[in-house]
């Protein structure tokens, strides 16, 4: 068994003929293949049930009642999958004007896009089923797929109040993607990668050094960003696209049974989901905030074999917990809000939201520069993090070019940022001219040749790197 | 059990089949929601053929601007046309049969191009296991907009210089855990990223690649786990290791030692067209070939057009020599103007078709 914990990632040890199973490459990948999705499967089912049992708990609560009693013992706990039971049963209805393909097809299109966007999401530190470069980006471009099915829904019942609720939620989610995509930019320009297992990995140390704590632009961002991923879930006060006292349930009106069902499941999966990137964008991700625990973790980490799988499972309870919790404020809101109109919901977003997250946006960029110009705090540079004074750690994005210096001959110097001497012209590897120009380090004027000095000791460059130990990704 | 399958092949015939499938649909089907429903499958398998590709970004921006945009393009269609429950658009046999011909020129111009374009053989999977690294890889622009012209250089690779028993089919490190020495180069490729550090090397054969499982900055090696994956398929490539040799700046007229195969050397064309890049501390210098000249046993000399090369910082010592054979696909083009007229006349015609009445007939009256 201890072979499957030395091992990188799965496939590799079902390949591997001493220690696992010595199976062919191709098999070896397919059945991983199929581990990983039946995994991510179970989060995007579960989540689901778990958070409507929440919800109806929750709603219960605040209304002064008591929710869900009966199924599963005391509170009700089974409650969700006495639904499942009862919807299964139910007759799966399509109406007969309303177009059949589109109407049978739009909620597995909901549901499939709200599916593929969890494949990108790290749970811990390197369990990203598809690990790539661009996760954040990609979440962004798949979650706006889900509207199709709404507006498909909508249109293929035949009926106006689906067309109506489909149509409110085309003109919703068309105006909500702006905001949304310039606040997921903030932490990306803020960290400098769209790789969301970097944008967690940067947020390690104390509670302070997570984003949302970075500077006043980031905890403002991080609201904005919670109001846009809520009215981007249709959720009460946006959820004009159901709005049941108007429109009798909107665009799935017309549906009944399982059908019926995925839409809720892909509303409620893409609440996790829009939660989860918040807490990873903004609330640190895995990371507790103690140093003192997220050290022992990523000893545990680095150390590899079964105890670093705990670390990273607890890693994962760490996420998921704090992906809840912010459902859990999406419920409470939903029960103590009034609904807006249409009108509302659309001036919230055109007037104030997007000129809100673009003022954001902007002071995101500045704030570097003006920290450096307003602080003295000595600042010192390992690998990609620069620290300015002892305890603040934030990962500085070069301005232009190569966003990261990387290795010995990119050697971006710490005098780069230096205070005493920066004209904005500081961005030591400069993709135009090809050639490094430290600017004249003050910290260390001993140094007669920064920009080669990593290139002529070829032992520095291993200096400041851990080798990666355990990926969970595999392509 | 899934052997005699590439995972690879089966998922391009999805998407491809998807994508012809979607696009013949869009013109066959009649109604205006269903149309932009067939849209959304093909340009949705067309992003899926990207993420095969492992163009994760392209296939994303994909993603977001045309499938995305879709969505705006169904509102429209059905605001600006909806004068009953269910539209259709009927065209007359005329229309078809002229919109048939156009289709099949553009085909046939399609066709043409890719007949004559001499691709590179890309037969070795794409090297992804490294995440992006932009001190080996340099910056990603060029690159993008190089291919998007059909020139296609293969991304840097790590060049060691080991003692690998390759024998065979496969190269097997013998005991459990080989040492390798390296050079400055994998230093510079050891960055950290999202994916583990991977040691690729290039055989005649193809590449292997090995997982990093430690390095001692200290005696400069590396330790590797003790299988090395299986060579995959055999590309073009192929590597000079110039130990020793000190390369200042890049050189017009570069060494190239014995012991490349004559019939890989003929591959490489005289016309400017394939490139070489050297490997230098982690910078990648990349000119075109304009000459060369090759002897066996001898040796020979690589001339490089200097004024062409694409420069990145060029002090320090050569460590490698890595060739990459790419052609200039110049015949991708003219097909790719053709196709974004044609798609700005198809936008054109769509809004006309939509803003006129004359065909718009609800369903069970026409």
């Amino acid at each position: 068994m201890s072979g499957i914990f030395a091992a990188g990632s799965l496939a590799e040890y079902l390949k591997d003929p001493v220690e696992g199973w010595g199976w062919s490459e191709s098999t070896a990948y397919v059945v991983a293949a199929i581990v990983h999705v039946v995994l991510l499967i179970n989060v995007f089912a579960l989540a689901p049930f778990f958070f409507i049992w929440l919800e109806r708990k929750a709603s219960g609560r605040i209304q002064d009642r008591l929710g869900p009693t009966r199924v599963g013992g005391k509170f009700g706990w089974l409650q969700s999958l006495a639904d499942g039971v009862k919807l299964i049963q139910k007759e799966d209805l399509c109406p007969p004007a309303a177009d059949s393909m589109l109407f049978r097809v739009a909620p597995y299109l909901v549901c499939i896009s709200s599916f593929a966007a969890f494949v990108f999401l790290p749970f811990s530190e390197g369990w990203t089923a598809v690990a790539a470069d661009v996760g954040l980006f990609l979440i962004v471009a798949i979650l706006s797929l889900e509207v199709f099915g709404i507006i498909l829904a909508g249109y293929a019942s035949a009926s106006k109040w689906s067309l109506f609720g489909g149509m409110r939620e085309a003109a919703q989610m068309v105006s909500y993607e702006i905001p949304l995509a310039i606040c997921a930019l903030v932490p990306i320009v803020t960290i400098g990668s769209l790789n969301l297992s970097d944008i967690g990995r940067a947020q390690s140390g104390w509670i302070i050094d997570w984003m949302i704590f970075h500077d006043p632009f980031t905890f403002c961002t991080f609201f904005v960003y919670f109001t846009v991923a809520t009215a981007s879930c249709k959720r009460a006060p946006f959820d004009l696209a159901e709005a049941e006292s108007e429109l009798v349930g909107g665009f799935h009106t017309e549906y009944s049974g399982m059908r019926w069902s995925f839409f809720f499941m892909g509303e409620y999966a893409s609440m996790f989901l829009v939660c989860a990137l918040a807490a990873i964008l903004f609330l640190g991700a895995w990371h507790t905030g103690l140093p003192v625990v997220d050290d022992m973790l990523q000893t545990a980490r680095d150390a590899g074999g079964a105890s670093g799988y705990l670390a990273n499972l607890l890693g994962m309870a760490i996420t998921i917990f704090k992906g809840g919790l912010l459902v859990f404020v999406q419920i409470w809101l939903r029960w103590t809000l009034p609904r807006l109109r249409i009108d509302q919901v659309m001036m919230t977003c055109l007037k104030y939201l997007i000129p809100i997250s673009c003022f954001l946006f902007l002071g995101v960029i500045v704030w570097p520069m003006l920290w450096l110009t307003v602080s003295d705090a000595p600042i010192s540079h390992e690998g990609n993090t620069v620290r300015i004074g002892t305890t603040r750690t934030t990962w500085l994005p070069s301005a232009l070019g190569d966003r990261m210096p990387a290795g010995p001959a990119a050697a971006a110097p710490a005098g780069a940022w230096s205070n005493s001497d920066n004209d904005g012209s500081n961005d030591s590897s400069d993709a135009e001219t090809g050639e490094p120009q430290p600017a004249a380090p003050a910290e260390a004027p001993e140094d007669p040749a920064v920009g080669n000095t990593a290139a002529d000791d070829p032992k520095s460059g291993f200096a400041s790197r851990r080798p990666r130990r355990r990926q969970g990704g595999q392509r | 059990m899934f052997d005699g399958i590439s995972g690879h092949d089966l998922f391009f015939w999805a998407f491809a089949l998807a994508a012809c499938g979607g696009a013949v649909a869009v013109v066959v089907s009649q109604s205006v929601v269903r149309m932009a429903f067939w849209l959304i499958v093909s340009l949705g398998s067309v992003a899926g053929l990207f993420f095969l590709l492992h163009a994760d970004f392209v296939g994303a921006a994909q993603l977001l601007i045309y499938v995305g945009g879709t969505i705006v393009l169904l509102v429209f269609g059905l605001m600006l046309t909806a004068s009953g429950p269910f539209l259709k658009i009927a065209t007359s046999p005329g229309e078809g049969i002229l919109a048939g011909g156009i289709g099949l020129l553009l085909l046939s111009l399609l066709v043409w191009t890719v007949m004559t374009t001499q691709a590179t053989d890309w037969t070795g999977a794409p090297p992804t296991e490294q995440a992006f690294d932009p001190g080996v890889a340099g910056h990603t622009t060029r690159p993008l907009g190089a291919a998007l012209l059909g020139l296609r250089p293969q991304p840097a690779s790590v060049l060691v210089s080991a003692p690998v028993r390759a024998s065979g089919e496969n190269a097997q490190m013998s005991n459990g855990s080989a040492i390798i020495q390296v050079d400055a180069a994998l230093r510079a490729h050891s960055e950290t990223g999202d994916r583990p550090s991977v040691l690729r090397l290039y055989l005649p054969q193809g590449r292997v690649s090995s997982r990093i499982q430690s390095m001692d900055a200290d005696a400069g090696t590396v330790t590797v786990s003790n299988t090395f994956t299986s060579i995959r398929g055999g590309t073009n490539r192929f590597e000079i290791v110039t130990a020793g040799n000190v390369l200042t700046g890049f050189p017009r007229v570069m060494q190239l030692p014995t012991g490349i195969a004559a019939s890989d050397m003929n591959k490489v064309p005289r016309d400017g067209s394939a490139m070489v890049q050297v490997l230098n501390n982690g910078q990648r210098t990349t000119a075109r070939i304009t000459d060369w000249e090759y002897d066996t046993d001898t040796g020979g000399t690589l001339t490089v057009d200097r004024s062409l090369m694409d420069t990145k910082n060029s002090a320090g010592d050569g460590q490698a020599v890595d060739f990459d054979i790419v052609r200039l696909g110049t015949g991708y083009l003219l097909p790719f103007e053709v196709v974004s007229v044609h798609l700005l006349v198809v936008l054109v015609g769509a809004a006309y078709l939509a803003r006129a009445k004359r065909r718009v007939t609800a369903e069970g009256q026409s």
